[in-house]
């Protein structure tokens, strides 16, 4: 549905020539959707942008149902209002003067040729609706709330049941409990439609929870691509791991066969290792919170465990956050909400081996 | 005509006074010409003269108020030529006279001397804001002393036709107003919007009402006459239109002699403007205001006034070169005067409408 | 976000601090101050009479009478208001149409060139409207216009005059609305620079085309914006009577406002300032009109939102094949009103109204220049100027700012009038105000009078473009930002200073410079206070032109120009944050 092929955008600064987008490439099949994610300024907004034909790419190529929309060294660009798609802004961008219908219905309106009248009624109210908005098609846009600006936002963007949707942070304007309404409503809305969508947000969550395919960018290149349970498990440089969720982070070297010695003798781990790691080479461990256990006891290098005492326990209700320290390290455990521990018990981590993900000194 | 006397005050520096004669070459001569010949005039008076002049000259200032810079700016340098020690300051402003009523009604008074038309004047006599002078000891003659002897005529402006002299020969002119209405002058005339219902006032005093109503109205929606704000002189420069009807000589002359290619003409009915100067009563320099307003009416005043501006009394019995000038035209004068001002005022308001567009 | 997008106003005193209340109170005090002697004395001068007298004089009277002569008179209905309406009209849709698709150019477009661009767009504003005038009277008159000559020759016409002729109602129109442009193109600007763009490209991607997005989505969503400008220039058109007088009046097309001229330029006498405020009236009852209906059609614009505290940069379309067009069009409007009136300018200041001729240049005079430059008092009149219009725009853009605070956010007493008040001063001519100053400042003992400050008091009175200009800029200004603000720990009075102010930025300088042009330009009131001390360059030029000394005001204006441009031009560099190129 989507292809996207050595995408590259710069801008002119007052410093000289930057470059947003640094030559990516992806492909979104049909229904799937797609999410970009990474801190401010990786570029996800500009290749976001791109893709609507609101910034002109620089170079490479963006295809859309077999369409190519952009291709600056063949000089096609078609603008946006030509590309079939529906978008939601991060302001969202309701229009002040029109009411909620008839912002929905705007995209109806200027399509050419319009609907009959009673089709374009028709339409409005089944995706005003769909958001859950049904009831208040004649109040003013400037008389609504984050959330609801958000639906219709929403409900325009899928109103024309465009091929391809784009949503640009469309959550990061509303405030926590609505984010994680929204986002699950969200997702089922998009998934009821089947509509194809690029998602762009910041929140790993957001990507984790929502996607199809997730890829995670940085500094205007895909770190990497994958499901968000692939990303999230295996991710391919430090920087994804710890973009992702919180990494325990641990140094050490090969100290033989799928052995790692810990730096300041904090012991060893058994750790499964490719065959790209030499004996004696520098690496990193990265372990997430939820993939170390609590024990009261265990023994030095047997069974992955290592020593620690427990420095702060952060009750977050249904779980609670754990920090341990373990000579130089600072370790976060995850731990269900039965756990006992207290604060400043001498405890053992065990490492579950299978979630460990190694990486050279250099986090790659 | 110097740049710098023409935004008030006195001429500076004596560099400037010098440049002030060469631009305007003949005022030495003719000041000298003319004191020749009012010498016997003056001898007289020359003891009052001298006394009124010691006392001004105390008081080493005098502040004078106009309609224009070009009616003010020559008074600095001609009085320090004849009569040093007094600072000549100036200030031009078409609408001095509400200023002048604001400030009395306020108790200041902030001039010495106001020079304006009689109609300008009439409006701060008629308050009783003026005072009086001696204006016998500059050989002004009676009947050119006004109110009771609160005010001097100084000298007239005429108007006349001013005309392109690249497309216009003197000959082609007519040689009476009314035959502007002739269709041969279609598409060529511009009038200034100002001057034109004024003029028509002073040319309906002989015509009668309706009579310069009908030439207006000929003028006006026959014969294509522009009546615009802009400069005339662009106007006639450009040849969009070769004549103007509503310039006064005076100012023909100026412009001729800054280098323009302008000439200018009078008619069967020769409408004259009466400036006249005046002392305050209540003037911050009473004596200076004596003294100079009587100075500015006097013959050696006429006499620098005209060389500088070309403003000269058109009255029988100046000796002025404008005055010669009159004599050898055909036409009747008609000055303006405490007595006809009121019909002219009349007259104005009934032909204005027709030139503001408010009356076909 | 937006579920505060209602306004919320202030309820308490205590929010806003002693500090506060103090500069509030001076601001709300010096906005009826400046704007209440002038109002006075135009509605006391209206009903005052007989029309020898001075309206204040003894022996003068109330009285109808100004009315009755003014009204009481049939053309006026069957010719002179008809004109006016279709004068004015006229004029702003021209004034609109190109100022608002410069604006667009400038702001929203990758037009090369912008910042040379803007400021000669700027231009005509600063040259005396008699120089534009005279300039395209010489380019368009019937019989010698140069580009007539033009056509004429390149067609090989027979006819002595036309095809165009500038001297007709259309010429009037264009001439007027070119005059405005600037005007208009400044506060424009500064209305698109303020919207999310994130509006039109909602637009876009919804499938509207950039003509439909323009005309659906930018002209209302601007609303506010748009209207401000249009209704000031709706009254500045009606009360102008420079052009009517230079260009109307020949084509036999009067208009209301020059019976203000005649009425102050009687044969013998006083002016008639009964009258003249007579005529000025209805100008003060077509201000409160439009205000009304300006405040019915934005009165939902109090959430017209558009400036969040999301940092934006406004997209540029690139033009592509649309460039040509538009430098062309950029071109031609800045050929005719600035480049052209420019050279005019030049011309006269070097040679007077003598025909270009290649022959002429050997004629070249500076004397123009020279007696200016070698005058002390030339220079004393441009630290005059500069301090005049510089302080009296940086007060009056202060007072105009904090006067909408009130209005916008607070909900002090009495704010609605005060809105009505500051507007007022836009239907009052200077000619009233400069009348009511002079009796002010003449009669109050505070030493004043005669010195530069009489001016720059004087001046202050033309608050209504401020407080319009500022209004719609903090209409378009989240109120959430000023909260944060407080919230932060920020009094009133450092939210204001460091917060609002700032953001406002785009409005205040459009503002800023558009006060100082005008103040750059005035000479009516400059006159009537005028003393030997306080003398500005408008005075200068204006004496000039009267003395038919026409090389001389040509090189004062050339020099006005050449002072005010560097302003202009720093305060699009400087004053207004640059946005990234994209």
């Amino acid at each position: 549905m989507l292809r996207v092929d050595r995408l590259s955008k710069s801008f002119a600064t007052p410093d000289g020539m930057t470059q947003a987008v640094k030559g990516i490439g992806f492909e979104v099949a049909e229904g799937e959707f797609y999410t970009l994610v990474g801190p401010s300024g990786c570029g996800k907004t500009t290749t976001l942008r791109c893709i609507a034909g609101l910034e002109r790419p620089s170079g490479g190529a963006i295809t859309i149902a077999d369409v190519t929309v952009d291709e600056p060294d063949a000089g096609v660009h078609v603008p946006s209002h030509l590309r079939d798609i529906g978008m939601v802004f991060q302001s969202y961008a309701i229009w002040p003067h029109l009411n909620v219908f008839e912002n929905v219905a705007y995209p109806l309106r200027v399509t050419k040729p319009a609907p009959v009248k009673s089709e374009i009624e028709q339409r409005v109210m089944d995706s005003l609706q769909l958001v859950g908005m049904g009831d208040l098609a004649r109040r003013s846009a400037t008389k609504l709330s984050g959330g609801q600006q958000q639906r219709v936002a929403l409900a325009r963007a899928l109103v024309r049941k465009p091929k391809l949707l784009l949503l640009d942070e469309p959550l990061s304007n509303l405030d926590a409990k609505l984010r994680e309404q929204m986002r699950v409503e969200l997702e089922e809305m998009v998934a009821r439609v089947g509509l194809t969508t690029i998602y762009v947000t910041h929140d790993q969550a957001e990507a984790l929870s929502m996607s199809d395919r997730v890829a995670v960018m940085s500094e205007g290149l895909i770190a990497q691509e994958g499901s968000p349970r692939d990303v999230y498990a295996r991710p391919s440089t430090q920087f994804v791991a710890s973009f992702l969720g919180v990494a325990n982070v641990l140094t050490g070297i090969v100290g033989g066969p799928d052995t790692v010695v810990l730096d300041d003798g904090a012991g060893r781990l058994s750790v499964p290792l490719s065959n790209g790691f030499e004996t004696g080479a520098r690496i990193r461990v990265v372990v997430r919170p939820e993939d170390i256990e609590i024990r009261a006891d265990g023994a030095d290098g047997a069974d992955n465990c290592i020593a620690g005492r427990l420095e702060r326990v952060v009750f977050e209700g249904a779980q609670s956050e754990c920090f341990i320290r373990a000579k130089d390290y600072r370790i976060r455990v995850r731990v269900h909400q039965a756990t006992d521990a207290r604060e400043g018990d001498d405890i053992w981590l065990r490492i579950l081996p299978d979630r460990c993900v190694v990486f050279h000194q250099d986090g790659n | 005509m110097t740049g710098q006397a023409a935004f008030g005050g006195q001429p500076r520096e004596k560099g400037i006074m010098l440049k002030f004669y060469r631009n305007a070459a003949a005022l030495s001569a003719t000041v000298i010409a003319a004191l020749m010949v009012v010498a016997p005039a003056t001898a007289k008076n020359d003891a009052a003269i001298q006394a009124l002049y010691g006392k001004a000259k105390a008081e080493g200032e005098v502040i004078v108020w106009g309609p224009t810079t070009a009616e003010l700016e020559w008074i600095g340098p001609a009085l320090a030529k004849r009569y040093p020690g007094i600072n000549v300051k100036i200030n031009a402003d078409v609408r001095s006279a509400p200023k002048i009523i604001a400030e009395a009604r306020a108790g200041k008074t902030s001039l010495d001397v106001f020079v304006f038309s009689m109609g300008g004047m009439l409006a701060i006599q008629r308050r009783g804001l003026l005072g009086t002078t001696d204006w016998q000891a500059f050989g002004v003659p009676k009947d050119q002393v006004y109110f009771g002897g609160q005010a001097g005529a100084t000298h007239n402006i005429v108007y006349s036709a001013m005309y392109n002299t690249k497309l216009v020969k003197p000959g082609d002119l007519p040689k009476k107003w009314e035959d502007f209405a002739d269709p041969k002058w279609s598409g060529k005339l511009v009038a200034s919007p100002f001057l034109l219902p004024r003029l028509s006032g002073f040319l309906a005093m002989e015509w009668g009402e309706e009579k310069t109503a009908n030439w207006l109205r000929t003028l006006i929606n026959d014969r294509n006459l522009m009546v615009t704000r802009a400069p005339r002189q662009g106007i006639l420069a450009s040849g969009e239109r070769p004549v103007s009807i509503t310039d006064f000589s005076s100012v023909a002359q100026r412009l001729a002699r800054g280098g323009a290619s302008v000439g200018w003409a009078w008619f069967d009915i020769i409408p004259a403007v009466q400036f006249v100067a005046a002392p305050l009563k209540g003037a911050p320099h009473p004596n200076a205001a004596k003294f100079v307003a009587a100075w500015l009416a006097g013959a050696e005043a006429r006499a620098a006034r005209e060389a500088h501006n070309f403003g000269a009394s058109v009255r029988a019995g100046s000796n002025t070169m404008r005055a010669k000038e009159v004599a050898k035209a055909t036409g009747k004068v008609i000055i303006e005067d405490p007595k006809n001002m009121k019909v002219r005022a009349g007259l104005y308001k009934k032909l204005s409408p027709i030139v503001t567009g408010r009356k076909k | 976000m937006a579920a505060t997008a209602q306004a919320v106003r202030v309820h308490r005193t205590g929010d806003i601090g002693i500090s506060g209340v103090l500069v509030l109170g001076a601001a709300v005090a010096a906005a009826v101050y400046f704007i209440s002697a002038p109002l006075a004395m135009l509605l006391f001068s209206a009903f005052r009479g007989p029309e020898d007298l001075l309206p204040f004089e003894t022996g003068a009277a109330w009285t109808l009478d100004n009315f009755a002569q003014v009204y009481g008179d049939t053309v006026l209905y069957s010719e002179i208001i008809p004109n006016t309406l279709v004068f004015v009209a006229g004029s702003v849709l021209v004034a609109f149409v190109i100022a608002f698709t410069l604006a667009w150019l400038i702001e929203r477009t990758d037009l090369p060139g912008r910042n040379v661009f803007f400021t000669l767009i700027i231009f005509p504003i600063i040259v005396p409207t008699v120089i534009l005038a005279i300039a395209w009277m010489f380019m368009f008159t019937p019989n010698s216009g140069w580009v007539n000559l033009a056509i004429r020759a390149a067609f090989g016409l027979e006819r002595t005059a036309g095809p165009l002729n500038i001297l007709s109602m259309p010429g009037l129109i264009l001439a007027q609305g070119a005059s405005l442009v600037p005007f208009m193109f400044l506060l424009l600007t500064a209305a698109l620079k303020t919207m999310n763009p994130a509006f039109e490209e909602a637009s876009a991607t919804s499938g509207a085309s950039p003509l439909t997005t323009f005309f659906k989505v930018t002209l209302p969503v601007l609303r506010p914006g748009i209207l401000a400008p249009v209704i000031l220039a709706a009254l500045i058109a009606l009360e102008s009577f420079e052009l009517p007088l230079i260009i109307g009046l020949p084509a036999r097309i009067n208009v209301f406002a020059i019976q203000i001229f005649f009425e102050l330029n009687p044969d013998t006498d006083l002016p008639v300032y009964g009258r003249a405020a007579a005529v000025a009236l209805p100008f003060l009852a077509a201000a409160l009109g439009l205000l009304f209906l300006y405040n019915h059609l934005i009165r939902r614009a109090e959430s017209y939102v558009t400036v969040t505290g999301k940092g934006y940069r406004p997209a540029r379309y690139p033009l592509g094949r649309w460039k040509w067009p538009a430098i062309i069009f950029a071109s031609t409007y800045i050929g005719l009103a600035a480049v052209i009136p420019a050279a005019v300018l030049v011309w006269v200041s070097l040679f007077g109204f003598n025909p270009p001729t290649v022959g002429s240049l050997g004629k070249v005079s500076f004397d123009a220049y020279s007696e200016l430059l070698s005058d002390f008092r030339f220079y004393r009149a441009v630290g005059n100027t500069f301090l005049v219009a510089g302080l009296s725009a940086f007060i009056v853009t202060l007072v105009g700012a904090l006067v909408s605070w009130v209005v916008v956010r607070s909900n002090m007493p009495g704010r609605k009038v005060l809105d009505f008040i500051s507007f007022l001063s836009i239907g009052i001519p200077s000619v009233i105000a400069g009348l009511a100053m002079l009796l002010l400042y003449i009669t109050l003992p505070i030493g004043v009078f005669g010195t530069v400050w009489v001016l720059v008091l004087a001046y202050c009175y033309r608050l209504a473009v401020t407080t319009r200009i500022s209004r719609a800029g903090l209409m378009q200004l989240h109120q959430e930002l000023e909260e944060a603000s407080r919230v932060a720990g920020g009094q009133w009075l450092t939210t204001i200073r460091r917060v609002v102010l700032p953001l406002m930025a785009p409005s205040l300088v459009a503002s800023f410079v558009l006060l100082f042009i005008i103040g750059f330009r005035e000479f009516t009131l400059a006159l009537i206070l005028l003393s030997e001390e306080n003398m500005v360059l408008s005075v200068i030029l204006f004496r000039f032109f009267e003395n038919t000394e026409m090389d001389k005001a040509a090189a004062v204006a050339t020099l006005i120009v050449v002072f005010v441009v560097p302003v202009i031009f720093a305060a699009r560099r400087f004053a207004l944050p640059q946005e990234r190129e994209g």
